[in-house]
């Protein structure tokens, strides 16, 4: 492409209203790989004064084998200024290392230990990438700060911010993003929402951008290539506790509340009448097992729930609920709404509903607001 | 992209002096140098510029040429005039003294000889970051014999000068000083370094601060200084290994050669500098101040001062995208600096991510203030819309931090 035609990809990504002229200061979060380097690249050529922010989160775990897919790490920090080197643009990190393992890292572990499923991307995203990511962008005199996530934001007839799947559908990554609210929407950018995975590798490509053959991240990046349970089993560990049935009689007991997932049958003794599931996980430690007629849930109730745009969730609300990222979306309908607390009714019940995993409300394509699952099952 | 158009950081690194720069370039449009210890014609040749070089920096310190060894900089002169001074009392055990703060090239061996054995002494300090005499003297005086003591003259992070001379009169008679190691780094080209050399065993130069080149500095050794040498090799009287940068050598004679008109356009900076603390304390509010004792007390040419409303390294990034370089404390290339370490002694840990250290050079005039007061308003407007942001964390709205107030914050005793 020309840069003409970069130009027009770029201004696709954004309505109109959203658009910014060109020499405008935009910081852009650059975690070191392909699609955060390439929106700097796509940015820098549009003509725009970029500014490469690179947030370091955590050490290298010691001993950790280097991994491809991971992100933010040291390494990813070298390559990020390897990429702004490249650019000619200015590029600091940012030592987030104290916050994150507040954040993040700490509410994570908290969270498996007391039987939830947390979703640190969530948060992360939360707490380091639209406040303290985006505040740094703002001391610096930048007027947006453009990530290289997929999804996509407009401004709708009211000049409210709305929160749009990306594009290319195997990429997408609107359920990690529910978290944003009006005020840090104002500021975000996400220039690749429009674009597939393939036209942003080979825009990379075009652009001779260092990172373009670099592989995903994929991984949780703060755990050195560990299975949740087992970083967690080298970080204070988890409760032991009692296998227990719905009727709260004990069948067993097990070492490690973090070797079970809602769900899951490896590991759960069979019943004379078919499979064991796990259906609950107590802070207790102990884990509850039933038939899969018991992982069935067609109430979910959703605490800290927000929305994008601001507006209230109202009662009778029917939306399309998302409960895992790639899940389906679901129907389901607001029967309840009160100050960030919502219960869903599902339309047809969901399985291995884990409290702690984001429940994301969507209306076509549109994220309408986000929260987090309870064990209760709301009324 | 803005261009970077105020250096404010000439602690870090300072351009290199035009006399010097034609020296390197003499030296790389030669094409007929060799190994300075090569017997041959080149090698000769390249021995007579390394030796005019020497003949240079000797003049400036005030010493015999053969006191200067060439190094690859302040941090490994000091490496060999510290762990060099103990290694060569042989098996002795004595104390070591160090100012806690000083530069890590000082601080490090220092820390290094403790865990051989060797008794830490704290050199103790006033307010202001100088040293305490007195009390140093009779810390030095309950410590075992040998004594070595490591100082920067200058030091690096508050501009002040330490009094080094009081220092060895007033521990004369109690407390007499075995070997003393000065980092001159940021006193060449601001203070008279003869008196300094002449009272030290040993000091280190680094040429990337006074008009070299970086990668180039010089261990000046005194007549009956014992030290033992830290990289095996016949160069430098074997003092120090390794095939001599004779660029950076030669560079640094012709800077050394030119010390003394530095040290002339230095005092000019004195009053540029209190204009840029004016501006701050205009644009800012008071802001606490560290190492700002009296003027015969400091160089000049350093402000470092705690900055409000968020952490150093917010504001050198703030700073940097107006065109403005200025430091959080020692250069560091990662972007996780420490916090300074002597505005930590000297406020606390809190007050010490905040502190900015803004070093003028011969460059700094009346434009660049006011570009550094554009820069200033600009990167202080960016601070200010952040502080309006009210943050996109779920629901609850951050507070904002706090704005300074006329006289609301501590400023330096």
């Amino acid at each position: 492409m020309t840069p003409a035609t970069t130009q027009a990809v770029m201004q696709a990504a954004m309505r109109a209203d959203m658009r910014l002229p060109q020499g405008t200061r935009i910081a852009v979060a650059m975690s070191g790989g392909v699609d955060s380097s390439t929106v700097a690249a796509l940015l820098v050529e549009a003509g725009y004064e970029v500014i490469g922010l690179t947030a370091r989160l955590y050490d290298e775990p010691e001993g950790a084998t280097r991994r491809a897919g991971s992100c933010c790490a040291p390494r990813d920090a070298a390559d990020a200024r390897a990429v702004a080197d490249h650019l000619g643009i200015r590029h600091y990190v940012v030592d987030e290392r104290e916050a994150f393992a507040e954040a993040v890292i700490a509410d994570f572990a908290q969270a498996y230990r007391s039987g939830r499923t947390p979703n640190p991307c969530v948060e992360c995203n939360r707490s380091l990438k639209f406040d303290r990511l985006l505040r740094r962008a703002i001391a610096l005199g930048a007027a947006a700060l453009a990530t290289g996530h997929y999804a996509r934001l407009q401004l709708d007839d009211d000049g409210r911010s709305q929160l749009l799947r990306g594009q290319d559908s195997d990429k997408d990554q609107a359920y990690f993003l529910h978290p944003l609210r009006p005020d840090a929407a104002a500021w975000l950018r996400f220039p690749l929402g429009a674009m597939d995975k393939t036209e942003v590798r080979a825009q990379a490509e075009r652009l001779g951008v260092p990172v373009a053959a670099k592989p995903e991240s994929m991984d949780l990046c703060f755990t050195g290539g560990l299975r949740p349970a087992e970083w967690l089993q080298q970080n204070g560990g988890a409760p032991a506790g009692n296998l227990i049935d719905v009727g709260g009689l004990r069948i067993g007991q097990h070492d490690n509340l973090a070797a079970f997932t809602v769900g899951q049958r490896r590991g759960v003794p069979p019943a004379a009448d078919g499979p064991r599931y796990v259906v609950e996980k107590r802070a207790s430690g102990d884990v509850v097992i039933g038939d899969g007629a018991d992982l069935m849930r067609d109430r979910i109730a959703v605490r800290d729930f927000g929305t994008v745009d601001g507006r209230e969730l109202t009662v009778g609300t029917r939306a399309a609920a998302q409960l895992r990222h790639r899940g389906e979306a679901l129907p389901a309908e607001v029967v309840a709404a009160e100050a960030g607390q919502v219960v869903l009714r599902l339309v047809t019940p969901a399985r291995a509903v884990a409290p702690g995993q984001s429940v994301v409300l969507f209306d076509g394509d549109r994220v309408i607001g986000g929260g987090v699952a309870t064990a209760e099952a709301g009324s | 992209m803005t261009p970077s158009l105020v250096h404010l950081d000439h602690n870090a690194a300072t351009p290199p002096c035009p006399a010097a720069r034609a020296a390197a370039g003499e030296i790389l449009d030669d094409p007929e140098l060799g190994n300075p210890s090569s017997s041959h014609l080149r090698g000769q040749r390249a021995r007579a510029r390394l030796d005019a070089a020497r003949r240079q920096i000797a003049k400036a310190c005030g010493v015999d040429a053969e006191s200067v060894v060439f190094t690859s900089g302040a941090t490994e002169a000091d490496a060999i005039g510290i762990r060099g001074a103990a290694q060569a009392r042989g098996a002795e055990r004595g104390s070591v003294a160090w100012l806690g703060f000083d530069h890590p090239a000082i601080t490090k061996p220092a820390e290094a000889l403790v865990a051989e054995g060797w008794s830490a002494v704290a050199i103790a300090y006033d307010t202001y970051g100088r040293i305490d005499v007195a009390t140093t003297v009779a810390r030095l005086a309950e410590a075992p014999t040998p004594r070595l003591l490591a100082i920067a003259a200058v030091h690096h992070e508050l501009g002040v000068i330490q009094p080094v001379q009081a220092l060895l009169q007033a521990s004369a008679e109690t407390a007499a000083i075995d070997h003393l190691h000065l980092d001159l780094a940021q006193a060449a080209g601001r203070v008279p370094l003869r008196p300094l050399i002449a009272c030290a065993d040993t000091a280190a130069l680094s040429a990337q601060k006074c008009g070299g080149l970086a990668g180039s500095g010089a261990l000046i050794v005194g007549p009956g200084a014992r030290i033992t040498a830290q990289q095996a090799g016949r160069q430098e009287r074997g003092l120090r290994g390794g095939t001599q940068n004779l660029i950076g050598a030669v560079a640094f004679g012709a800077a050394a050669a030119e010390l003394e008109n530095r040290r002339r356009d230095h005092r000019a900076l004195r009053a540029m500098r209190d204009a840029v603390l004016r501006t701050v304390q205009i644009r800012l509010g008071e802001v606490r101040r560290f190492g700002g004792c009296d003027p015969d007390g400091e160089t000049g040419h350093v402000l470092a001062i705690a900055m409000p409303w968020a952490d150093a390294d917010v504001w050198v990034a703030a700073l940097d995208v107006e065109g403005v370089a200025v430091s959080a404390g020692a250069a560091c290339s990662s972007g996780l600096g420490q916090p300074s370490p002597a505005a930590a002694a000297l406020g606390g840990p809190e007050v010490a991510r905040r502190m900015l250290r803004l070093s003028l050079g011969p460059d700094f005039d009346h434009e660049a203030l006011d570009l550094f007061t554009r820069g200033l308003d600009r990167a202080a407007a960016g601070l200010q819309r952040m502080a309006d942001f009210a943050g996109g964390a779920g629901s609850a709205r951050l507070p904002a931090p706090p704005l300074p107030t006329a006289g609301g914050s501590r400023s330096s005793p």
